[in-house]
């Protein structure tokens, strides 16, 4: 994005749309807060920053399965021992996948062939998914 | 999970590196070589010195750091991360505390994403040193480190004396010089044993020091003996530091690191 704008005088960014996949904790003001930095680091400033979250997508490297997080969620509630919850500052307790979304190899297998030899393929971290811009 | 350049953390792991004075990464080709004993002994050895110190374990497959700090206890996180537990006064973040036994088989753009939420998603506050104890080998996880931590990296190299293991540290050296990484010193572990009847015995030979000098390296910064008190001391969760042997010989490096002591003679 920062370099189409660089590379075309007179366009304007209006507004950039960013997914941010569900297993990760980023927290969307954060991300808001730290589009915009890069953003007038780079000498784009004025830009609407929108983030929406995306359900994060695995494929299984060994029977071509695919699954979202959302479809194991409650399983591996059920897997990860209290000893290994991690409490915020309200007492709630919450999963280290959360905080390392990586470590789902720890816990997660592949729903039909039971395989860890599995990748993150979509909205396992941070997407532009949609540029606005003004020529 | 690569965001790239729009992942946040990539920017709040460089702001966490910006606040450490010198990272230093432990590493060596060949596995085995000791590693893990000589990152975890160095980390107490500079905290015991006053210096305030991390330790993070970046060998996600093997995290051996757990064991051998003995850290335990519960984790507590908050919006900006979670806060690593203390042993012996070092900071220390593991794989090992957030998964337990479970395998962790991440390689690629996982290991290197592990390695950003490593540095970004935990509460490190501001360190004099940060060590990494790497994987062996100059895979993703070494590179990833490099790219964020920029100037701030140098490494610290372990090797055995066998020709083998040096030949590997010798091809990592020209790879980190092409990288522009500064070379703290080398290591020599399991450079001998002493017995019981009081002999000194070299398993594995002597280092070529010619090679060194080729390669532009120093002789090495210390050499550690092979211990055996310090597996019993792995064992009952005691720290590596306090092994009379090379307890000793970790507490000299940690003083020549720092830049507080002596080359060995």
């Amino acid at each position: 994005m920062l370099d189409y704008a660089r590379s075309r005088d007179g366009v304007r960014i209006i507004s950039a749309t960013v997914k941010v996949g569900t297993l990760t904790m980023i927290d969307p003001q954060t991300m808001r807060e730290a589009l915009a930095m890069i953003s007038k680091e780079a000498g784009i400033e004025g830009v609407e920053f929108k983030v929406e979250r995306a359900e994060t997508h695995f494929t299984c490297m060994k029977c071509g399965t695919d699954w979202t997080f959302n479809d194991v969620e409650g399983d591996l509630k059920a897997k990860v021992p209290d000893d290994l919850l991690i409490s915020d500052e309200s007492g709630e307790k919450d999963m280290p996948m959360h905080y390392f979304p990586e470590l789902v190899h720890a816990w997660m297998r592949c729903p039909k062939c039971g395989s860890n030899d599995y990748r993150m393929t979509e909205a396992s971290g941070v997407i532009l998914d949609k540029v606005e811009v003004e020529e | 999970m690569n965001g790239g350049a729009l992942d946040p953390r990539v920017r709040m792991a460089k702001q966490a590196l910006a606040d450490v004075g010198r990272v230093i990464m432990v590493c060596s080709v060949k596995g085995g070589v000791g590693k893990s004993t000589v990152a975890v002994g160095l980390a107490s050895g500079l905290s015991r010195m006053g210096r305030k110190v991390g330790l993070v374990d970046l060998d996600f497959r093997a995290t051996p750091i757990k064991r051998m700090t003995g850290v335990s206890g519960n984790r507590r996180g908050n919006r900006t991360g979670i806060v690593p537990l203390i042993a012996d006064g070092v900071k220390v973040m593991s794989a090992a505390t957030e998964v337990g036994e479970q395998a962790l088989p991440v390689g690629g753009s996982e290991a290197e994403s592990l390695v950003v939420g490593f540095l970004s998603v935990v509460n490190w506050g501001r360190l004099d040193y940060l060590v990494a104890d790497m994987p062996p080998g100059m895979g993703d996880e070494l590179m990833a480190l490099l790219r964020l931590a920029g100037s701030r990296a140098t490494a610290l190299l372990v090797t055995t004396p066998s020709v083998l293991s040096l030949d590997a540290v010798l091809r990592l050296v020209s790879l980190l010089r092409e990288e522009g990484v500064g070379i703290v010193g080398l290591v020599e572990n399991m450079s001998y044993i002493t017995c019981d009847c009081g002999n000194i015995l070299r398993p594995f030979g002597e280092i070529d020091e010619s090679r060194l000098r080729e390669a532009g390296l120093a002789r090495p910064m210390a050499k550690l003996p092979i211990d055996p008190e310090v597996e019993k001391s792995v064992c009952q969760g005691l720290g590596v530091l306090d092994t009379p042997v090379l307890g000793e010989g970790i507490r000299r490096l940690a003083l020549l690191v720092d830049g507080s002591g002596e080359p060995i003679s």
